[in-house]
């Protein structure tokens, strides 16, 4: 299977999902629509000649940058009765999950330090694995992606219990998506610069340099992406151990994660770079706390409010 | 937010002149990917409008009256070897509603001249 029919899977999938539950004719066509779309597209490149990873990244991109509008035309037509209350904690779940997993594809490639001797060492690395940079880049967009979705469905499975913590939780998430976008932007432009170097560049060119920013903006992104990241799940971890909503060493772990990278900030700012193991360490506890709270929502549930003494 | 009725956004704007371009080329329908690809042109973009926000835009135009459609004969997709084509056409409310939108877009203009001529 090609990369662009991988593309093409996924824009499937997910028009399946966002439109699951409408009245058949308009999923229908709207299913047929994109199924053409996709056929032109696909057409329109073969014609011109372009290559079919790049076309592949484009029809994501377009999938990708569709989503806000995919989801509030969802609530237009059917609003939250989408699915059942249960179906959207079980999808909240799967998207979680699915989020874990296209990060850790996104980690798979060349690593690039953007400040020396990091870059002059790391470029020529990303240059002589660029496939495997490109497909890193194709999971971070994914991930992107799924991040937002995920913000938004965990919003609107927590809403009810806890509506500023979920407002907040769902927000901070989402901007970490958009951040994560934005650096998978800049990693996409710096692949395409280390093709360009690939044929007879050398250090301290334009290309070289052109492809230092690009790694500049890329860190910085996802630095901060990172960060929102894990305000997000401090959010729904508070919530989680307070609400009872989930048990609550899914919401202790979410905090100590969370709380690992607030540590790790401050080192790091002291000038200590092992701030940098706390970082890490900390995000990997915020990725096992998002595993299994995923992991619970599809085979679990929320705890719902009825159920709970009082608001707090 | 709620927008001012009759009001046009950019994608519902960029759609409807990319209409008047094909109906002035002679080609009075067209389908989603084909106005993707005319902004694009028209407007001098890298990319192509995502995929929500165009046929989300489109379905606001059909539902507002300013676009009509209809599916493809589909002997004419099976003859091409290609899916279906859902086929797009200006409507005169849709004209109506361009020639409004150009007009509220030149009237500051328009305004401005007096002050601009006597100075």
């Amino acid at each position: 299977m090609s990369a662009l029919d991988l593309a093409a899977a996924a824009v499937r999938r997910w028009t399946r999902w966002y439109s699951a539950g409408l009245p058949p004719s308009v999923r229908d066509r709207r299913l047929a629509e994109l199924e053409s779309d996709l056929w032109e597209h696909r057409a329109e490149a073969r014609a011109l000649g372009l290559g079919e990873r790049g076309t592949a990244v484009a029809v994501l991109w377009r999938m990708v940058r569709g989503m806000p509008a995919d989801l509030t035309w969802r609530l237009q037509l059917g609003g939250m009765a989408m699915t059942s209350t249960r179906g959207i904690e079980r999808s909240s779940g799967l998207v979680m999950l699915l989020m874990v997993l296209l990060f850790a594809g996104g980690l798979s490639g060349p690593g690039i330090g953007s400040s020396e001797p990091y870059f002059t060492e790391d470029f020529p690395a990303l240059v002589a694995d660029r496939g495997d940079h490109l497909r890193a880049v194709v999971f971070q967009f994914l991930a992107a992606g799924a991040v937002i979705a995920a913000a938004w469905l965990l919003y609107v499975t927590f809403r009810t219990p806890s509506p500023a913590a979920a407002r907040f939780g769902g927000i901070a998430l989402a901007t970490a998506g958009v951040l994560f976008l934005g650096a998978a932007v800049a990693a996409a432009r710096l692949y395409l610069l280390a093709d360009d170097w690939s044929s007879g560049g050398v250090p301290g060119d334009a290309a070289w340099r052109s492809a230092k920013t690009a790694a500049e903006i890329y860190s910085t992104l996802a630095f901060f992406g990172g960060f929102a990241f894990l305000a997000s799940f401090g959010a729904f971890g508070m919530l989680f151990a307070r609400r009872r909503v989930l048990p609550r060493p899914l919401g202790w772990l979410g905090l100590a994660g969370g709380a690992l990278a607030i540590l790790s900030l401050l080192v790091l700012g002291a000038g200590v770079s092992t701030g940098w193991y706390f970082m890490m360490l900390g995000l990997l506890v915020v990725f096992v706390a998002f595993a299994l709270t995923a992991a619970w929502l599809v085979v679990r549930g929320v705890a719902h409010p009825e159920a709970q003494p009082p608001a707090l | 937010m709620r927008r001012k009725p009759g009001t046009l956004i950019l994608i519902e704007r960029s759609i409807l002149e990319a209409a008047t371009d094909f109906a002035r080329r002679g080609e009075p329908e067209f389908h989603g990917y084909a106005v993707a690809g005319e902004i694009r042109e028209r407007e001098g973009a890298r990319r192509l409008t995502g995929h929500g926000t165009l046929y989300k835009a489109l379905d606001r135009l059909e539902r507002a009256g300013l676009l009509a459609s209809r599916w493809e004969d589909p002997d004419v997709a099976a003859s091409e070897g290609r899916p279906r084509r859902r086929l797009y056409r200006l409507t005169a409310e849709g004209e109506r509603a361009l020639a409004a939108a150009r007009e509220r877009e030149a009237a500051p203009v328009a305004r401005l001249r007096p002050g601009r001529s006597a100075t």
